[in-house]
């Protein structure tokens, strides 16, 4: 990887925009946790992992030098194409979310976003789509709190959890910022309460 | 008729640049040091995850 995938330019303009990290089972008991934890049975693996933690795409194995971006990119667009075979809008939606936010430019998003205004009115398929939209934008928002508590900003970190509890008060985002505030020793007030 | 030829070669790599999404990292990928740290990250910037199961050798 390091002499014929890494170095390759189109290779570098994928990975751009991600955040890498590698995972080396080899380098203590805490990685080799974290490889049991994804299920990773051999190495290289590779995963790419959205900000609500779901894994997108798996590559088991070395994709070869030349294919690395459309092996993670088909990947979606074969699952995508066999949702819509099976009229399963629900799966339609999600693989074309994923393929329109995540891998924009490439020739897949532009077909995902043809499945998108082909579909667009269908109720199941609209539905899963937003419900798409509103979890990513969730859990976007709780991830700026974290991060921002990651990088000792307190107060912002304070402000940014509460802006996540006024905007879905009943996610599983609302409930992770209530209990990030709790260790936070911040008092939020009962339900009602002025 | 060469420099007319050059350029519209430039001008069609410069519209060919410009349709193309996010630019290449120009001194390489940067990888995070810390696991934790890079999901936290990642989560926070709104961008995905990229992890890289490997061993030495």
């Amino acid at each position: 990887m390091e002499t014929d995938t890494w170095p390759r330019d189109e290779v570098k303009t994928f990975l751009a925009d991600k955040v890498c990290v590698k995972v080396n089972p080899g380098k203590g008991p805490d990685q080799k946790k974290r490889m049991d934890e994804f299920g990773v049975k051999a190495v290289p693996a590779m995963i790419l992992i959205s900000p609500e933690g779901k894994e997108l795409v798996r590559a088991a194995g070395k994709p070869a030098p030349g294919t690395f971006t459309s092996y993670f990119v088909n990947q979606r667009w074969n699952d995508m194409i066999a949702a819509e075979k099976a009229q399963d809008w629900k799966a339609t939606a999600e693989h074309a979310f994923i393929l329109t936010t995540w891998f924009p430019g490439t020739e897949a998003a532009q077909r995902a976003e043809s499945m998108i205004a082909a579909h667009g009115e269908d109720p199941t398929f609209k539905a899963a789509l937003e419900a798409a939209k509103t979890a990513n934008e969730r859990a976007i928002l709780l991830g700026k709190a974290n991060l921002l508590l990651q990088d000792k900003k307190k107060a912002e970190a304070i402000d940014a959890f509460k802006a996540v509890i006024a905007a879905h008060p009943d996610s599983k985002e609302a409930e992770a910022a209530k209990a990030a505030l709790k260790k936070l020793g911040v008092k939020l007030d009962a339900p009602g309460k002025k | 008729m060469r420099p007319t030829l050059l350029a519209i070669a430039l001008l069609s790599t410069a519209s060919l640049a410009l349709a193309e999404p996010p630019q290449p990292a120009k001194g390489g990928i940067v990888w995070e040091t810390s696991f934790d740290a890079a999901k936290t990250k990642a989560a926070g910037e709104g961008k995905l995850l990229f992890v890289e199961f490997l061993t030495d050798g």
